[in-house]
């Protein structure tokens, strides 16, 4: 029976309390929708406009609760108008898509912080947007977050091949037949949903931690995009148990604690892959590359 | 001259990006079989030439039919290899999984694989060699073994039209000749191959060479293309004698 | 990769780009014009933009009084009407923990006769401007260096409530320095009590006599407070739950006790932690306690999951701006009404 007591502070957490289950449900919902989305992230080294998408969200945020509109509403315009802006940029100028990616991202994020500044109808809601509020988590956010979930794995479905091509190279894509435009666009869509269903948990500051790190984690030990998912689900699970574990028995902010683990977690995982690495970078120059 | 029907024919072609034109006036004819080298240094548009048959780029005037169809209109039959694929060094997909990409031409967005895929994948990496590899993620292969990585991907595609921008590169002497035997292997079916290329020795085995600087400045059969006049022009030097 | 651009594409693109700015500009204006911290006018808005203000017909030399917040604004108007233009600097609405002046402020705060800011880290992100005001000779005047201060304490602390929670280390009782709690403004007696210096302090900067406008303030702030002590004088049992730990004032006043709040520190800018929600909902039961106030500055909808988990309501309560009214007094009597319509249920 001591046993089972010692590891009570693990479970009777979540057994006595509602709305830590229901933080825990939302925030493994998160987990799966950037488990998905995350893994096409990081294969196709989009994290960068991943993290501008984060913020660029925030002044249509405001905007959207200065109209009293729901904030997520004004989270797919300002992500849309990002997406927009990013393309309408590299393919009118000579600029890099980072380029266009980073000027955007600080503009709207200056705008959104003037917007939020000066208003006096905007009743001072900055913190929850930057923080978000996990343990404020009820019901229908639940069900929401199922409808996101969906819509991302429904992309995912119909996209993997083109995104898998267009994480090695763009022309590949393009030449077998996938229109790049489309499913670049479509990739974005995927990532803005999975920042939009997010954000309101963990808040724009934190949102791209659930999105990279658990599936950077994948990328360091899967060798399929199926297992990299996987692994990436795993790790964001894990790290909302865990996380909220923390934030009850040391009495810390809920969503940075499950961002921290999961960035904690990605640390582990390089850390434990590193030997298994430079081992098979030291085996290479004795294989033999001739064909005879 | 064969009485089938042209696989590429380019007349007064320009090339370039957007309003930028890099060459022009390209007149080029290629039958199925055939082998194409385009010759020329960096920035002489051999890319943008490979790119505009790939059907990437837009043509800037002029015409050009890819097995008589506009570029890029087939993507079964043409096959495209990009000079450095660019995240190799981070992908932890597969050498065999980055083949089997190969098949996703015909495959569309929702097929699955059948038997005869599996088999053209696994012929193409028996052919440049990637099977001793197949099982390793792409980060942990060296340069010469991702290149021939990507080189099988193409070939298991099993197109009509192969367009190769810098196929050897990274290769070392057996991997070039190796390379040059499965090009011949591809013309001997009935495979139209354009490759663009540093190498003049590779050029001597075409059907015809197009020398490039940033305008044609030769079309022919290696023996009327690769004179000295047409090569001074293109690098500033001549072949040893 | 590029590909051959069109021109019909690139003529669309301009004129969607032209015209999305000028939408973007609009809001702006919008979210700026709604915003009235404009010179001359005392003025305060509710969040409903139902403009009640109070203005002083702007004469063109009269100095400014500029005040960090509105509530502590509508006091200072009071005191000083007629003979100084009052400007609040801090938009009503905004929250004063995380405000940040813009460079208009700043030249506002130099250009002052008198300045008046709560003090004790309130207002944050003044903290330096208003430092580099009173070393170029500006008056500054701070209203928590003349009024009794009370310690920070942690509500949630749980050897005082002898609730056992895990991580709360409950030895550690009294025996470190305890910061003070910034929230003076929510008790008329402590106005009250700071009343003399800041009309001195006004008077001097102003070169005016205030002694009868600070009488006339004084019994003001005397009924009030006498009013609102009868009020509470019918609970037996005043307990609040709060949103962040800002009623110390008023519960000391009033009689009562601020059992837990959602947000245990003083300062908004921080996010709820399990533990603490944890906290809330065992005080609320244990308490048997069937209303919980939450006001700006912490999340609503984790209130709303302790009020759903407990069954009390939620009655939300503005302590940091004025929300329609004008006076300091109209702002003190409502709220202290609102929470007492609370506990009365």
């Amino acid at each position: 029976m001591t046993r089972l007591a010692l590891l009570e502070p693990i479970w009777q957490p979540y057994a006595d309390n509602e709305f830590l289950r229901d933080a825990l449900a939302a925030s493994v919902l998160v987990s799966l929708i950037c488990a998905i989305a995350g893994t096409y992230v990081v294969l196709r080294g989009l994290s960068f406009i991943g993290d501008a998408l984060a913020h660029g969200v925030i002044p249509g945020i405001a905007v959207s609760l200065l109209l009293g509109v729901p904030g997520f509403i004004g989270a797919i315009v300002g992500a849309g108008i990002m997406m927009w802006g990013v393309s309408s940029i590299t393919s009118r100028t000579r600029l890099s898509s980072d380029t266009a990616v980073g000027l955007l991202f600080v503009g709207m994020l200056s705008l959104g912080v003037i917007i939020t500044s000066r208003s006096a109808t905007f009743v001072g809601d900055i913190t929850r947007i930057l923080f978000g509020e996990l343990l404020g988590v009820n019901k229908a956010d639940l069900a929401w977050q199922v409808v996101v979930l969906l819509a991302v794995a429904a992309i995912a479905l119909v996209g993997h091949r083109p995104f898998v091509l267009m994480s090695l190279d763009d022309g590949l894509a393009r030449t077998s037949g996938f229109s790049v435009k489309w499913f670049h666009g479509a990739m974005l869509v995927m990532v803005a949903l999975a920042i939009v269903g997010s954000f309101q948990l963990v808040g724009t500051l934190l949102v791209l931690g659930l999105l990279i790190a658990p599936a950077a984690s994948g990328a360091l030990v899967a060798r399929r995009v199926s297992s990299m998912m996987g692994v990436a689900a795993l790790c964001g699970v894990a790290a909302s148990y865990v996380g909220l574990l923390i934030s009850y028995h040391f009495d810390v902010s809920a969503g940075a604690s499950v961002v921290f683990t999961a960035v904690y977690i990605f640390i582990m995982v390089a850390v434990l892959t590193i030997p298994k690495r430079q081992r098979g970078h030291h085996e290479l120059p004795h294989q033999h590359e001739h064909r005879h | 001259m064969s009485s089938q029907p042209l696989a590429i024919e380019a007349i007064k072609l320009s090339v370039g990006y957007g309003v930028h034109t890099v060459v022009r006036n390209i007149d080029m004819r290629a039958a199925s079989g055939d082998l194409v080298a385009l010759i020329g240094t960096n920035g002489s548009g051999k890319s943008t030439l490979l790119k505009t048959l790939a059907g990437m780029l837009s043509p800037i005037r002029g015409n050009v039919n890819v097995l008589a169809a506009a570029p890029g209109e087939l993507p079964r039959r043409v096959a495209y290899l990009p000079q450095h694929p660019v995240s190799s060094h981070t992908l932890p997909l597969r050498a065999r999984d980055i083949v089997g990409m190969g098949r996703y031409a015909r495959l569309g967005l929702f097929r699955r694989p059948t038997t005869a895929d599996h088999e053209a994948v696994a012929r193409a990496m028996q052919r440049t060699g990637a099977e001793e590899f197949q099982e390793l993620p792409l980060r942990e292969l060296s340069g010469g073994q991702q290149q021939r990585t990507h080189l099988a991907q193409v070939l298991a595609r099993e197109a009509d039209v192969l367009l190769l921008d810098e196929p050897t590169a990274g290769l070392d002497v057996a991997g070039k000749l190796a390379v040059a035997e499965i090009i011949a292997q591809e013309r001997a079916r009935g495979t139209t191959v354009v490759v663009a290329t540093h190498d003049l020795q590779e050029a001597e085995q075409a059907s015809s060479v197009m020398l490039l600087a940033q305008r044609v400045v030769a079309f022919g059969p290696p023996k009327v293309a690769l004179r000295d006049e047409y090569l001074r022009e293109c690098f500033g030097f001549t072949q040893p004698h | 990769m590029a590909d051959g651009s069109c021109n019909p594409i690139t003529v669309r693109v301009s004129r969607f780009m032209a015209v999305a700015s000028i939408v973007a500009l609009v809001v702006l204006g919008a979210s700026c014009s709604s915003n009235d911290a404009s010179p001359a006018n005392e003025t305060t808005l509710s969040a409903n933009n139902n403009a009640a203000s109070t203005t002083v017909a702007p004469v063109a030399d009269l100095p400014d009084v500029v005040v960090t917040y509105s509530v502590l604004a509508a006091l200072v108007s009071d005191l000083v009407k007629g003979v100084a233009d009052v400007i609040t600097l801090i938009p009503d609405g905004q929250d004063p923990h995380t405000f940040e002046p813009s460079a208009k402020d700043i030249a506002t705060l130099n250009d002052a006769a008198l300045v008046v800011a709560n003090g004790l880290g309130l207002e944050v992100g003044i903290d330096g401007a208003l430092a580099n005001a009173a070393e170029s000779g500006t008056e500054v005047f701070f209203v928590a260096d003349h009024v009794t201060l009370i310690d920070l304490v942690d509500v949630n602390d749980h050897a005082h409530h002898g609730h056992a929670h895990p991580g709360a280390d409950s030895g550690h009782a009294n025996d470190h320095e305890h910061s003070k709690d910034p929230h003076v403004w929510l008790s008329p007696e402590s106005m009250r009590e700071a009343l003399p210096a800041l009309a001195k302090a006004a008077g001097d900067a102003l070169g005016e006599d205030l002694s009868s406008a600070a009488a006339r303030l004084d019994a003001d702030l005397r009924e009030v407070d006498a009013e609102l002590s009868a009020t509470f004088s019918e609970f037996e049992n005043c307990e609040l739950v709060t949103g962040h730990n800002e009623l110390g004032y008023f519960a000391q006043q009033y009689g009562c006790e601020v059992i837990a709040a959602i947000l245990p520190s003083a300062s908004t800018s921080a996010e709820e932690s399990a533990g603490a929600v944890e906290f809330v909902i065992d005080v609320v039961r244990t308490h048997g306690t069937d209303v919980i106030f939450p006001s700006l500055g912490s999340s609503m909808a984790v209130a709303k999951r302790v009020a759903e988990t407990t069954g009390a309501r939620i009655v939300e309560v503005n302590t940091h701006y004025l929300d329609g009214v004008t006076t300091y007094v109209d702002f003190i009597e409502s709220l202290g009404n609102t929470i007492a319509a609370g506990l009365r249920g």
